[in-house]
């Protein structure tokens, strides 16, 4: 492998590793509150299709941005309404919201449409750092890349930082250990996960967007493919810290990148299936080696019921 | 009265009803700046109800509360920390996973997006630290420390909440002679400081040696507030306690005790989380005989009665029953015995809430007759068997198809020992089977258990209530900390000695 | 049992309501469709009448129901098993897929097999397919710590792919190319069917009897009253001699199992040949049939059939509305979380009920207290 392809390589991780991070940190967010984030498949596609839709009206890739990340929100609350309010079962629910916005998305996609397809969206431009970019082999892997990239660089020690230094994060995690005890502190333990939920659906919802508007450039049927799932094991690999889930999500970031590149090298001669494959194993692989030292928020899963 | 300001909390004709019962009726209580006040009664006399209202866990339906001579709302927890009211519950309300130090500052209020004052906050705690005489390290994380140090935390959170009023809820049930020894020391250094204290508690020598007032709590009332002084004696409380002499009379005929039923030689089994497990316990139970076990909540009674069941690994020692070594055996093949076993879980371990009377009464053997057969479930018979049974021991429900969880404790037992001593047995193990009950299913439960006894089962009786120990058994032993401290008959035991061997001290 | 009814206290209509929510879920869920068909200019009373058209206008429509249900019934059992043993199986998609590829196994390995025995082995050899997909997941929970969901839920795409990349090498087709699929079997081990019924084939049977078997294993044998109590309770199992553990891993077993037969019926009964992507969604749409069956293979029954003629009314829609095929994904998803509300709104009102009662029964004593305090 020359210069030029490692690169290339490098530089594509970053790109496909963004979207699975963002959603990974989201689920650390809601999990790290006691309630399984099993519904980010579907806040990505909600918001995927909410900022193209958005972007096609009005031009503007912030506005656009923006408006993801409020449907993705917005549909987190209402989960946290069903799950954290009702008491509704966690699992059951997010695998309902995914197969509504699965199917919200690509019915609407077909009624405004049709068969023809979202049309492409203008390209959102990588942003060239000076000086920094010109670092050989990691320059232009880290510092030539559209603004999200950016932004995601910023956000991730902010949450590292709001999840463990904060006061706020201190009980967000109290909440998913130790109900019970946040509760007799005077901690609302309904208001901190249904805040800990819809800060997950934001960062899902900023993935999507970054999806749809920085890669992909037009919204298509199932468009989140599995990202949302991939985030999911990141964080839970990631043992639920920002972190460390940064850390996983690279790695299947690398995976599903290398697993593109292997497609594109015709010489290689596996079947492209068993190529497509590669993060689906490689988690496998990255759960059967760091698997038993990750012990979940002790409250996970459970309705926590104010008597 | 001159020192009004000197009262910290005033409560006024609190009343509270709970489902079907009047927890607190009236009740009024005092406490002055810099007292620790005694709050005693016995199980269910009221209470934990009481000062869970005084927290703002539980809405009071009627009554006031004076805070410093202004009345204050407290609706919930929040307001009372506000106030500065602190509370210590039983089991402590610790986030076991995070450290020391953030469980303390758990609770602040302010500012939810600013950075956590760690190193002021630290500086603030040794500073309580040396003050009230805490040794507190801070890095530590909970869960590894040894329940005194989790107490003294949870104290130094409420002090770090600056307040002025300590709730604690029976601090001492879980701590042995020594802790409850430094405990003392602290509160006594704390009041000093001017805090007041509600000690919650039914131990008559402690609240004796620490307490400058007594309040006694009875089914509910306030009975009377004294002010502590040398010419209280236990006596003299434990009568206000129970309003009626302390013996609990059961009718028994004579103990004849036959051959060995259970023998355990040299048992020891590991600790499991909170537990503390089983260290080298021999002992030998006959036929037609009641061994109750005493000893003070989480000793060892759980430890020992789930490593006769077979559901704890034996780890060296041996375990017979009816000659039968079963050192090795499952809970499967130890359930094919003639044993019945009253587990003290009843909720969770004894019943499964969501299955209907009849299918609880058949968990246990669904593939022998007569509840059926290995591929057949006799779902008609096993509903005959349930009624007649419920009929036997008067279980109050609507029918056998009656889900578990809908019936009140007393009945729940009441399924619960019809499906485990229904039949003739020839082991009975029992833990804690009054723990919540009624007085008339408790006297279900002893009669149940006598009849066992006189039809030449052999019984484990299990129980932290003195009382039932010293009526029920013909032989007592007395479990502290996984050992078993000694065994004597009934005739022997008096109860300064058996409360001698539950703190750990050997008796000669 | 006559005496049992006559005690019981009468339902209020709140109560019966609440004991439907399935039904309730699953109208609901048809609602929305209805409602968003709307949009499409389409009035919601041409929805209703298509789709029961599509469902069960002539024998091809209930044909195609029942085939398509067939599926759907058997991974639903399975799925039921789980559930109800307190197992989170969520692969079923994985589980059918691997079923699926043991029935091209069988059939393009040893091609000359009479029906009397290819069939069964192919039955047999995907429920074993499906149970040791399952199996990887009970390993990961049992010596990594690691919840089934997840895993179960990554062997899903893996169990796709695995389809996809035998169909697209060992097992390529060498007359068909333009669809990714395997020779056909030559109807060796195709299972009969009836053109005049919309080919419909006699998967329905096999379907039918595991639910039987399945119900009759749950509710009227001894290891399946086990199964139950460890699912509600391990705690209880346990104490009563059993070991949760194992009664885990034998329900994820059967369900694996169930799952992989669903896939090999599903191959053997339609298509006679393994095509890329044949059992996509059925995986999840088993999942909703379970939770509309309230996890009782008795009630997978009509969840299933309920499943099928939807899903065979919407072909015809997508045909003859040009409605997109991905509304049932939207109708699915509404159903489990209005059947989840459902059962939570059911908990929350229980809980209540429970308490007002005991207030009530206490006010009335209280005053009879009163009164006789008066007198």
């Amino acid at each position: 492998m020359n210069v030029t392809v490692l690169v290339e390589y490098l530089n594509s991780t970053i790109r496909v590793s963004v979207p699975i991070i963002l959603v990974a940190i989201g689920v650390c967010y809601s999990e790290r509150g006691g309630v399984y984030a099993m519904g980010s498949e579907g806040y990505m596609l909600i918001s995927a299709f909410v900022s193209v839709v958005t972007m096609i009206y009005t031009n503007n890739h912030f506005i656009s941005v923006l408006a993801g990340i409020l449907s993705g929100m917005l549909v987190a609350g209402i989960f946290s309404y069903f799950t954290v309010i009702l008491g509704a079962d966690q699992v059951i629910c997010g695998l309902g919201i995914n197969f509504v916005m699965l199917g919200l998305t690509s019915s609407l996609q077909r009624l405004l449409w049709g068969v023809t397809g979202i049309p492409r969206i203008p390209v959102m431009n990588a942003v060239e750092i000076p000086v920094l970019s010109k670092i050989p082999l990691i320059g232009s892997m880290l510092f030539n890349q559209p603004i999200p990239i950016y932004l995601t660089y910023l956000l991730i020690p902010l949450v590292w930082w709001i999840m463990f230094r904060s006061t706020w994060g201190l009980q967000l995690r109290a909440v998913g250990e130790n109900p019970s005890c946040a509760d007799t502190l005077g901690i609302s333990v309904r208001k901190t996960r249904i805040l800990g939920i819809i800060t997950g659906g934001a960062f899902c919802g900023l993935s999507g967007a970054v999806l749809s508007l920085s890669q992909v450039q037009t919204f298509t049927e199932n468009i989140s493919g599995g990202r949302g799932w991939f985030g999911l094991i990141a964080a839970t690999f990631g043992g639920w810290n920002p972190l460390g889930a940064t850390g996983a999500g690279l790695i299947f970031g690398a995976a599903e990148s290398l697993q593109l590149r292997l497609q594109i090298m015709s010489k290689i001669n596996i079947s492209s299936y068993v190529i497509l494959m590669i993060p689906y194993l490689v988690a496998l692989l990255f759960i059967l080696f760091i698997g038993k030292s990750r012990r979940h928020p002790a409250a996970m899963g459970k309705f926590y019921k104010k008597y | 009265m001159d020192d009004k300001k000197d009262i910290y909390l005033e409560m006024r004709h609190i009343t509270k009803r709970f489902a079907n019962v009047i927890a607190n009726d009236d009740v009024s209580l005092t406490v002055k700046k810099g007292e620790i006040h005694a709050l005693l009664g016995e199980n269910g006399a009221g209470k934990s109800t009481l000062m869970n209202m005084l927290y703002g866990l539980v809405k009071r339906d009627e009554g006031e509360i004076l805070w410093k001579g202004k009345p204050v709302s407290i609706q919930s927890p929040a307001e009372a920390i506000n106030v500065g009211i602190g509370m210590i519950h039983q089991h402590f309300q610790l986030v076991e996973k995070f450290t020391v130090l953030e469980n303390i500052i758990l609770g602040r209020r302010e500012g939810k997006f600013i950075e956590l004052p760690l190193e002021e906050a630290e500086k603030k705690i040794q500073a309580l630290s040396e003050n009230y005489g805490l040794d507190i390290k801070t890095k530590a994380i909970v869960e590894n420390l040894p329940v005194g140090e989790q107490q003294k935390v949870e104290i130094v959170k409420a002090l770090y909440r600056e307040s002025d009023l300590l709730i604690m809820d029976e601090p001492t049930a879980v701590l042995t002679p020594q802790e409850v020894r430094k405990l003392f020391k602290i509160l006594n250094r704390l009041r000093e400081e001017g805090k007041s204290i509600i000690f919650i508690s039914h131990k008559l020598p402690e609240v004796l040696e620490l307490c400058d007032s007594i309040s006694i709590m009875r089914d509910g009332k306030m009975i009377r507030t004294l002010p502590n002084s040398p010419d209280l004696d236990s006596r003299l409380l434990a009568s206000y306690m129970v309003g009626r002499d302390i013996n609990l009379q059961v009718e028994k005929k004579t103990c004849v005790p036959g051959d060995v039923v259970l023998s355990l030689e040299h048992a020891c089994a590991e600790p499991v989380f909170e537990s503390c497990g089983v260290k080298d316990i021999s002992l030998e139970l006959r036929r037609g005989e009641i061994l109750g076990m005493a000893g003070v909540d989480g000793n060892g009674q759980e430890d020992l009665s789930e490593l006769i069941m077979g559901l704890r690994k034996l780890k060296s020692g041996k375990i017979t029953i009816l000659g039968q070594d079963i050192s090795n055996y499952s809970t499967k093949q130890i359930r094919e015995m003639p044993i019945g076993y009253i587990p003290a879980d009843r909720n969770h371990a004894a019943l499964v809430l969501d299955f209907s009377l009849q299918l609880n009464m058949a968990i246990n053997h669904p593939d022998k007759k007569p509840y059926g057969s290995k591929w057949r479930l006799n779902h008609k018979e096993i509903a005959r068997i349930t009624k007649e049974k419920m009929k036997q021991f008067r279980v109050a429900a609507s029918g056998s198809g009656e889900l578990a969880g809908n019936l009140s404790g007393g009945n729940q037992q009441k399924v619960v020992l019809a499906r485990e001593v229904g039949e003739p047995v020839d082991l009975i193990i029992a833990v804690y089977p009054t723990r919540g009950l009624d007085i008339d299913a408790t006297h279900f439960v002893f009669d149940t258990m006598l009849k066992a006894r006189d039809e030449g089962a052999a019984v484990l009786y299990i129980s932290t209530e003195l009382e039932e120990i010293m009526a029920l058994s013909d032989r007592i032993g007395v479990l502290n900390e996984g050992t078993l401290m000694g065994i004597m008959p009934r005739e022997e035991a008096e109860v300064e000695k058996i409360g001698l061997l539950m703190a750990g001290e050997q008796v000669v | 049992m006559k005496s049992d009814k006559n005690i019981k206290t009468k339902k209020s209509m709140i109560d019966i309501l609440l004991d439907l929510s399935p039904v309730i879920g699953a109208c609901i869920g048809i609602l929305i469709g209805a409602c968003f068909v709307s949009l499409w200019g389409i009035h919601p009373g041409t929805f209703f009448v298509e789709l029961l058209k599509g469902a069960f206008g002539d024998r091809l429509a209930i044909g195609s129901t029942l085939n398509s249900a067939v599926p759907l019934l058997i991974a639903g059992a399975g799925t039921a098993i789980a559930f109800k043993a307190g197992a989170n199986n969520i692969g079923q998609e994985g589980q059918l897929f691997v079923g699926g590829l043991a029935a091209a196994t069988v059939a393009l390995l040893i091609p000359n097999l009479p029906k009397g025995i290819g069939i069964p082995l192919i039955l047999i050899l995907s429920f074993l397919f499906g149970m040791a997909f399952a199996g990887i997941a009970i390993f990961f929970r049992l010596f990594k710590g690691v919840n089934e969901l997840l895993i179960t839920l990554l062997l899903n795409y893996i169990g796709t792919l695995l389809v996809s990349a035998m169909v697209n090498g060992p097992f390529k087709s060498t007359t068909n190319v333009s669809f990714p699929q395997t020779d056909t079997f030559g109807g060796q081990f195709l299972l009969t069917n009836w053109p005049t019924m919309g080919y419909m084939h006699t998967g329905i049977f096999v379907a039918v009897a595991i639910i039987i078997i399945t119900g009759y294993y749950l509710w009227f044998t001894p290891a399946g009253l086990r199964l139950r109590t460890a699912g509600l309770s391990p705690l209880a199992s346990e104490t009563a001699g059993n070991n949760p553990t194992k009664i885990f891993i034998i329900a994820m077993f059967i369900s694996g199992g169930l799952c992989g037969i669903a896939g090999s019926v599903e191959v053997i009964g339609r298509s006679d040949c393994l095509r890329q992507g044949f059992g996509t969604n059925i995986g999840f749409e088993s999942l909703a049939v379970a939770l509309l069956g309230g996890t009782n293979p008795f009630g997978v029954l009509p969840a299933g059939l309920f499943f099928g003629a939807l899903k065979a009314g919407m072909q015809t829609m997508q045909r003859s509305l040009g409605i997109p095929s991905a509304l049932l994904d939207l109708i699915k998803g509404s159903i489990m979380i209005s059947i989840m509300v459902g059962n939570a709104v059911k908990v929350f009102i229980k809980t209540n009920n429970q308490k007002r009662q005991m207030k009530k029964s206490h006010e009335l004593a209280a005053s009879k207290e009163k009164e006789a305090s008066c007198q």
